[in-house]
This record gives C-alpha cells, structure tokens and sequence, in this order.
C-alpha cells in the first residue's frame, strides 16, 4: 500500500479498511501520506466494510450485479459508499443493495496446487473463494506444486477449480512474512521493523526499507535470505506447529507430514 | 493520584468485560482485549462459549494467543474453518449475540467513529482505517458491546464520521434505517466504569463505576450528558482467581497483557500510546 501510495499508483480506492496493520499499530507515514493525498485531491476514496466488500465480491462471483444486505445502513460509511438502499419487493423492508466487484487481476496464494490451477487450502478461507471467482484475471502462488493425481485423490479438497485461474506461479514462503496456517507463522520481527520504519513521518525510514528489501534484491528468494532465509524459516515454522507440540508429545510425523 | 495497583489496565478492562457475557452464546471478537475477555469467559462461567473470528476461524483452541483475525492461530483446533462471508453471514442472519468494538469516538446513542477526525471529510485532520467488520459487528450483532478509552475527546456529543450504527438518532433509528430490528449497543467498557443504554431514550447511562473511580470523574471526562441512576454500584476489583487464570491460562506468553505492563504516571506520551492500543481493539 505504501508502494503504491508513493509511486502514485492509486487515485481512486474502494475499501473497508486500509492504514491499520491491527496489533501494530497504524503507520503514522502512510496515515500523513494519505492525508496529503487527500487534501490535495489526488486520492478519491470509496468506503465500505469488511462484510460489504467480502459480499461485493461475492455477488461478482455469483455472476449477478448486487447483493442484498442488512449492514451499512443509516451511518457516514454508506453515505461515502456506493450502495442503494431501496424497498424489499417482497417484505417491504429497507434493504441495502451493494454492487458487484471484479477485480482485474488478484492474486491468491495457495498451500497447493496443480499445473492446471486446481487449488487445495488449508485452514480458514478468508475471502479467497469470491475474490477468485469475480477476478478477471487470476494468478495463483503456491508453496507447493502437485500432480493432478494427488488432487483427484480428493476433490472436496479443491476450493478453487483451474477454468477460474490464468496462471500458477510456485512459491515457497509466498505468504511471508504474514502466516502460512500449519506452515509457517508470521514473522512478527520482520512486521514490527516495517511497522517501525513506517512510524517515520518523512518517509526516509520507509524508503530506506525498500531500498534494502525490495529494490535491493533481484527476487523473492533474496528477499528470504535478506530477512534471515531458511533459518529464521525454520523457526516461523517451529512457532507454527508449537501448538501441536505443546499437548501432544512431539509427533515428528505428523509434522513431517504437514511438510 | 494513581496509586499503584496489583494489575494492568489492560488485566482490569479484560476482566470486567469478561464477567458481563453469558455461557452458550456465539461470540464475534477481534483482537486483543475482547479476545481476551471471550476467552477468560470461557475458562470462568461460559465454557461453551463460541468464538468466531472474521477470517473464517470458529471456536479454536490454542494456547497462544492469535494476533490477527487472520492468525493460523484462529484455526488450531477450530470445529471449522470456514471465510469471511459465511462468518459475517453469520452475523446477519442473527446468529451471533456479543460483538466487540472500538473506536476513536462515541456518542450518547453509542455510534462510533474509526474513519476520520477533523471537520471535513475531504480533509481529514488525521485519516483512521475505517470501517473494517466493524459496521456489520455493530450493525447485525443483537449485543454490542464497545471498548473505550475514557476521555471528553473520545466520548463526544458529536462524531466527526458515523462509521458504524449505535442507535443512531435515538429510539426507533435503527428501525426507521432499516437495520435489524432488536439489535444494537448493549455495554460500554472504559477504563473509569460500565455503561448500558436506557431502553426508553437509547441514551447512554452509567452502569457502575470502577474501584477507586467517583462519578464525579466520570461526568467531566464524559463530553457529552451522561444519564446517572440514583444508584451506582462500584465493580469488584479483579480477583486473585481472575488475574491467575488470564496471566496462566488465557495469554500465559502476554501477547496482549503486556501491552498494559507500563504502569501510569499518565504522561500524554503515555496517554496517546493507550489511545492508539484501544483503537487498535477493534
């Protein structure tokens, strides 16, 4: 987001929640950034909710142009939103109205799949299914690359169907330094030293940042080895599966199965 | 003035929140205090308590607390694992009786502010994340309950941006809206006492008053016209068995406890660092 604030990628945002990186804070660089923007008109925003942009591409994955919903109503948040509020047809009711969304390109990162796009995920889905399936153009990142066979095994497994993806891309640790559920968890170092360079109002912490991480290396790999490569790996990954370990007695297959 | 005492602010929030959520409900809670307060719920008198988090992760059971709605940790031991939109389905279908909230402002009628503060919303004196799940929690829960900070610049007689619906313009505004009949703000947690609506006027009341807390404080830290009842009862200070279980059992790694451990002198450095952790509750 910071990137692309800078760079001046992005004049218009339809959002439920931008700035905040939850526990972390909210980076007082882009906060300043934002406000800039917007004071000189350079940055129009939409504003939604986390459930009404969840339903927004929800309806784009429906294939219809607006869901109903009973959210939003009465406050500022639908008066600078885009939503309609109209009669229910059939109860009579005041019924909200959010338009479809489909987004040009998403990217989704996947535990595994295959060279077709079929896609396997473990853990909560987040809002991966709808924004797959309103995407015009969908590219997948997965930790792991399987055979077809592996995924006809088990069709339940796939949450996400290959005619819905352009293109799959393998990439280990493709969620880091966020978490990978039962591969890695996140790197909450590496997120409080981006939270902490961001908290820098002039910005020259945050450039300083990219300029090391992010155009001081060739690719996603360097940028691994950067922020302490396999070993710190291995440590996101023994933090991920301390829950099993911490009642259960180590059970080295169940985690080499989770590898 | 402060003297000190034998917990956190974070510790006393957390508790007496947690005392005020009845057993074999479902649970809508974000991270950090109401997690906590689900959780140490949980562990104390509503062991069938259900936690839903907005990602898709229901009723998990991990040792360390998660950090994100996000966090693997929402899934360990989850009886589901299911997204965003079934989980705010949820909500909406009226399923789900507590939600938790935050927010930069409130008003007497307990709607909220987390987008903006200044005058003009196209020039905005500091920019906040915005809704976040935070409109639907307080749109479709049947009891919001909301965590502050106390102070006249956070409860106002006017928000600067309505993100999410208290009860908007008073009695019958939900309805006339079209939100959810029945629902809406239930409790308010500060950090000076507990606060419910009074069913007539929807207006926000004083409930009881914390340990070491008088009401004159609360009135002129309160911008706007409080209802007193002519009787207020103080909250019990957190008991030894409360503390032990949420420093052992529920953040034994004090993920979100520590987050309290700087004890006040309340400097305004120190003041704006516990603004930024309550807003960060969402």
């Amino acid at each position: 987001m910071d990137l692309l604030l800078d760079n001046d990628r992005i004049s218009e945002i339809d959002i439920g929640y931008i700035l905040g990186l939850e526990m972390l804070g909210l980076p007082l660089y882009t906060r300043t950034r934002m406000k800039e923007k917007m004071n000189k008109g350079e940055l129009k925003i939409c504003e939604w909710s986390n459930g009404t942009m969840a339903w927004r591409h929800k309806a784009g994955a429906m294939g219809v142009s607006f869901l109903p919903v009973r959210s939003l109503a009465g406050t500022d948040t639908f008066k600078y939103s885009a939503a309609k509020k109209i009669k229910c047809p059939f109860t009579g009711m005041d019924v909200v109205l959010v338009p479809a969304l489909y987004s040009d390109v998403a990217v989704i990162h996947v535990h595994r799949a295959d060279k077709h796009g079929n896609c396997q995920i473990d853990g909560m889905l987040n809002e991966d299914l709808d924004k797959a399936r309103s995407a015009k153009n969908l590219i997948i990142t997965a930790e792991k690359i399987i055979d077809t066979e592996e995924i006809r095994k088990d069709g339940s497994k796939t949450v996400i169907p290959q005619f819905y993806v352009d293109a799959v891309v393998e990439m280990p640790y493709g969620a880091y330094p966020t978490n990978m559920p039962g591969l890695y968890y996140l790197d909450l170092d590496h997120l409080r030293e981006y939270a902490k360079v961001a908290e820098d109002r002039s910005g020259k912490a945050v450039q300083n940042y990219y300029a090391e991480y992010i155009y001081g290396t060739n690719n996603f790999n360097e940028f691994l080895k950067k922020c302490g490569g396999q070993k710190r790996l291995d440590e996101l990954r023994r933090i991920e599966l301390m829950e099993e370990r911490s009642d259960e007695i180590e059970n080295t297959e169940l985690i080499e199965r989770r590898a | 003035m402060i003297k000190e005492k034998p917990y956190n602010p974070i510790e006393l929030m957390a508790i007496i929140a947690s005392r005020h959520l009845e057993d074999g409900k479902l649970i809508f809670a974000g991270t950090g205090i109401p997690m906590l307060a689900a959780a140490l719920a949980q562990k104390l008198h509503a062991p069938n308590l259900i936690l839903i988090y907005e990602a898709g992760g229901i009723s998990p059971k991990a040792s360390m607390l998660p950090l994100s709605v996000a966090d693997s940790r929402t899934t360990y031991k989850a009886i589901c694992c299911a997204n965003m939109p079934e989980a705010m389905e949820m909500l909406q279908k009226g399923l789900v009786t507590y939600s938790f909230l935050g927010g930069a402002q409130i008003d007497k009628y307990g709607n909220l502010n987390s987008t903006m503060i200044g005058d003009d919303y196209y020039n905005p004196k500091t920019r906040l994340p915005g809704s976040g799940g935070a409109n639907e929690l307080g749109s479709l829960a049947w009891k919001t309950n909301i965590i502050m900070n106390h102070s006249r610049r956070r409860f106002v007689e006017k928000l600067d941006y309505m993100t999410t619906p208290g009860y908007l313009d008073g009695p019958g505004g939900r309805e006339r809206a079209g939100l959810p009949p029945g629902t809406g703000p239930h409790l308010v947690f500060s950090e000076l006492g507990v606060f419910d609506f009074d069913e007539e006027s929807k207006r926000m009341r004083l409930k009881a008053v914390l340990p070491g807390i008088t009401k004159q404080k609360i009135i002129d830290e309160t911008g706007f016209e409080l209802l007193i009842p002519e009787k207020v009862v103080t909250e019990i200070e957190p008991t030894e068995k409360e503390l032990r279980i949420i420093r052992e059992e529920v953040d034994p790694w004090r993920i979100v406890l520590s987050r309290g451990d700087k004890q006040p002198p309340l400097t305004e450095e120190l003041k704006q660092t516990y603004d930024r952790i309550y807003e960060k509750s969402e």
